[in-house]
Order: C-alpha cells, then sequence, then structure tokens
C-alpha cells in the first residue's frame, strides 16, 4: 500500500472542515430552535392560563437552555392560577442558583400575595444572592411592610443595611422613621432616607446634620442630601457655619451637586459677605 | 436497490399524510405584493383580522387583531385586499409554513397562530417547545 503524504493531509484537512461545519450547523440549529421556542413561549402570554400552563411546566421540566427557561419563569408568573404560583416558589426552593433567583423575580413580577409571603422563608434559609433577589422582588411588587419585616428582623449589620437600603430605593420614608427609633440614624439608614427623597426627609437631613455627634454621622446626612439634590439644605448650612473647614466641605458639596446656588455664595464673597 | 425504492415510497407516503395533515389547506395569499386581510374564528371566541404584507412575493409582515386581542401597533391601519372569511386551521396551515427559518416573521407567525381557535395552535406551539435544544 502506498501512503501519498498530500492525499493524508488533504484527508485530515476536510475531516476538520466538516466537524467545524459541523459544529456551526450544530450551533446555528440550537439558536434557532431557542429563538423559537422563546417566541411561543411570549405567545402563550395571551392563551387561556389552563391551556398554557402545562406546556410551561413542560419546557421548565426538559432540558432547554436557561434563556428559555428563565422565560418560561416569567410566563409561569403571568399565569394566574395557583398551581403557577405554587410552581414558582417550588423552583424558587430549588438547588439551582440561577433559576432559583429568577422564579423569586418572577414572583415579585407577578404579585400574588401568597406567593410573596412565601418568600419570607426563603429570605431566612437563603444565600446572599438569594436575599438580594427576595428584596428585589418586594421592591417590583411595592411590598414595603415585607422589607419592613426583613429589616426588623435582620440577624445581622448587613442584612439591616440591605433591607434598609431597599426601603429608601422604595420610598417608605414611614418604615424608615420607624427603624431609626430603634436603631437610632445609622449611616446607611441616613443615605436610604437620601434616596426615598422629599421634603419632609430633608429637614430631617438637615436635623441629623446639625445634631450629628460623629463626623460619619454628619458626612452621611449630607450624602443624603447630596443623594436626594437638596442643594439649598446645603447653601443653608454652609450660611450658618462659623468653621473654615466646614464651610469648605459644604461649598465642595454644592460644587459635586453642580449647584446653580453657588453663584449666590461666590456673589456675597464678592461683595465681602461670606 | 429495492430498499432504496420501499424508503423512498415510505418517505412519500409519511410526506403525503403530513401534507394531509397541515398543508392540505387550500388557502393561500396571492403573492402579489401589498397587504392582505382575512377574518377567522379567534381563541377568545370572538373574531380575528389577520393581515399579511407580501412584498416581492413573499410575506414580510403579520399582523393580527380581534375584539379583545390586538398584536401590532393599536393605530395599525392599512388599506388591505380583503380574502373573506377562511377556516382557522387553513390560515394556520399556511401561517405554519413561515415558522421556519427563525426570525422576526416567524415570531409574528407564532404569535398569530397562537390567536387562532382550535387545538391546532397548542398543537403547533407544544412541537416547538418540545423540540431538542
Amino acid at each position: 500500500m502506498i501512503i501519498r503524504p498530500k492525499l493524508i493531509i488533504a484527508t485530515v484537512a476536510l475531516l476538520a472542515m466538516s466537524a467545524s461545519l459541523a459544529q456551526t450547523a450544530v450551533s446555528d440549529v440550537e439558536d434557532s430552535t431557542e429563538i423559537l421556542k422563546i417566541a411561543a413561549l411570549e405567545a402563550l402570554i395571551s392563551a387561556p392560563p389552563e391551556r398554557a400552563l402545562p406546556l410551561v411546566i413542560k419546557v421548565l421540566d426538559a432540558e432547554n437552555t436557561d434563556d428559555v427557561k428563565e422565560r418560561a419563569l416569567f410566563v409561569l408568573s403571568q399565569i394566574d392560577l395557583p398551581e403557577a404560583q405554587t410552581r414558582l416558589l417550588d423552583i424558587a426552593r430549588s438547588d439551582d442558583p440561577e433559576l432559583s433567583s429568577e422564579a423569586v423575580r418572577m414572583i415579585g413580577i407577578g404579585g400574588n400575595a401568597e406567593a410573596l409571603a412565601g418568600l419570607q422563608d426563603l429570605y431566612a434559609s437563603g444565600d446572599e444572592d438569594l436575599r438580594e433577589a427576595v428584596l428585589e422582588a418586594y421592591m417590583i411588587a411595592g411590598d414595603v411592610d415585607a422589607v419592613y419585616t426583613i429589616a426588623t428582623n435582620a440577624s445581622d449589620a448587613e442584612e439591616f443595611e440591605g433591607a434598609v437600603h431597599m426601603l429608601g430605593v422604595m420610598g417608605a420614608v414611614d418604615k424608615l422613621q420607624a427603624l431609626s427609633e430603634s436603631s437610632g440614624f445609622t449611616e446607611e439608614l441616613i443615605r436610604a432616607l437620601g434616596i426615598a427623597g422629599g421634603d419632609d426627609v430633608n429637614a430631617t437631613l438637615m436635623q441629623i446634620y446639625r445634631g450629628a455627634e460623629t463626623d460619619d454621622v454628619r458626612e452621611a446626612a449630607l450624602q443624603g442630601m447630596l443623594i436626594s439634590g437638596y442643594d439649598e439644605g446645603v447653601l443653608q448650612l454652609y450660611k450658618e457655619s462659623t468653621d473654615v473647614h466646614e464651610k469648605r466641605d459644604l461649598l465642595q458639596m454644592m460644587s459635586n451637586m453642580d449647584s446653580d446656588l453657588m453663584m449666590e455664595v461666590i456673589d456675597a464673597a464678592l461683595a465681602g459677605g461670606a | 436497490m429495492k430498499t432504496a425504492i420501499r424508503l423512498l415510497l415510505i418517505a412519500l407516503f409519511v410526506a403525503a399524510c403530513i401534507g394531509s395533515e397541515s398543508l392540505g389547506a387550500n388557502f393561500r395569499v396571492p403573492s402579489d405584493d401589498g397587504w392582505y386581510t382575512w377574518q377567522v374564528d379567534a381563541s377568545d371566541g370572538g373574531e380575528l383580522q389577520v393581515y399579511a404584507l407580501i412584498e416581492s412575493g413573499s410575506p414580510t409582515k403579520f399582523r393580527v387583531r380581534g375584539s379583545s386581542l390586538c398584536y401590532s401597533n393599536f393605530r395599525f391601519n392599512v388599506d388591505a385586499n380583503d380574502l373573506g372569511v377562511i377556516e382557522a386551521d387553513e390560515s394556520i396551515a399556511w401561517l405554519q409554513g413561515f415558522i421556519r427559518p427563525a426570525g422576526d416573521l416567524s415570531s409574528d407567525a407564532i404569535i398569530a397562530i397562537s390567536l387562532h381557535a382550535g387545538d391546532l395552535p397548542f398543537e403547533i406551539i407544544d412541537r416547538i417547545l418540545s423540540a431538542r435544544t
């Protein structure tokens, strides 16, 4: 038998090419299948719930990509049947970290009261990612009371701060005020007030700044004013202050806020009244 | 050779069976360019108005309007050639031909199919969702 090197090289090259082409073809088929599955799932949103549910569950039980399963979870969250909500909670409790967190968020989107209540236990037993997902779900659902409960039951400072931050995002000023009665105005709580914003908050931030016993609390109050965009308050504090260093810090803060009121300070300085 | 002929006959038989089940319908939208519309029974029990835009002889858009369903811009309003009332399964059979290749048109086709009356839309969706990834 005669061995022809060129023939061997050509054969190997052809095999490599066909393997590469086959790989591309398989990948294209997978992409195409996934696109169609996602379109089919979206079509189920307007379908009668009792007809959509078994198909969605089938997708979740079968081998599918995370993208397809996440879309299925969204459709599941829109199905107004107890079984759909039970299923979402089951997936939220599952060992699959990606799907579990997504299911939790979808419970927030769905807004079902029973499923939302079921997230409290999940929060207590979950890891950091899951706890974050639960807080997000409550934010999406606008369930201030649930986040407040988490804050009051927090087992450590990190948990407390996470819940307090979320209350700020949700604009729950009354809950933040209520928490301050037991914990005092912590730095995170002050910043959360700034996030919530509003006239009452601005007045509280001024009060906290003026009564601050530590630089950290004073700084947190200023940060709160920065977040809420309360430059009038910072200007007021600047005018009240007789400390040069403090005046400089407050001026710096107004500059950071890109405040138009800086002109008032400059005019006053030029007039010799600063 | 005999095996090959036998396989060919089986393939033709299977194709004929599939054709009679899903593609045997007579309904076809004309290939002249422009918007076409037809009415079918909707999944919500009402009437569904299906629209197809034909460009260069092929459909490029599908839109659907119904009494309680609307998958299009709510101000969607075109002068379309009315093809009249069509059996839902016939309309589905025609739309089904545009599910593949996957793309914008296939999404439009799937959505349109899903809003038709009957079991066929769910059988089609089930088949798509059951495909192995």
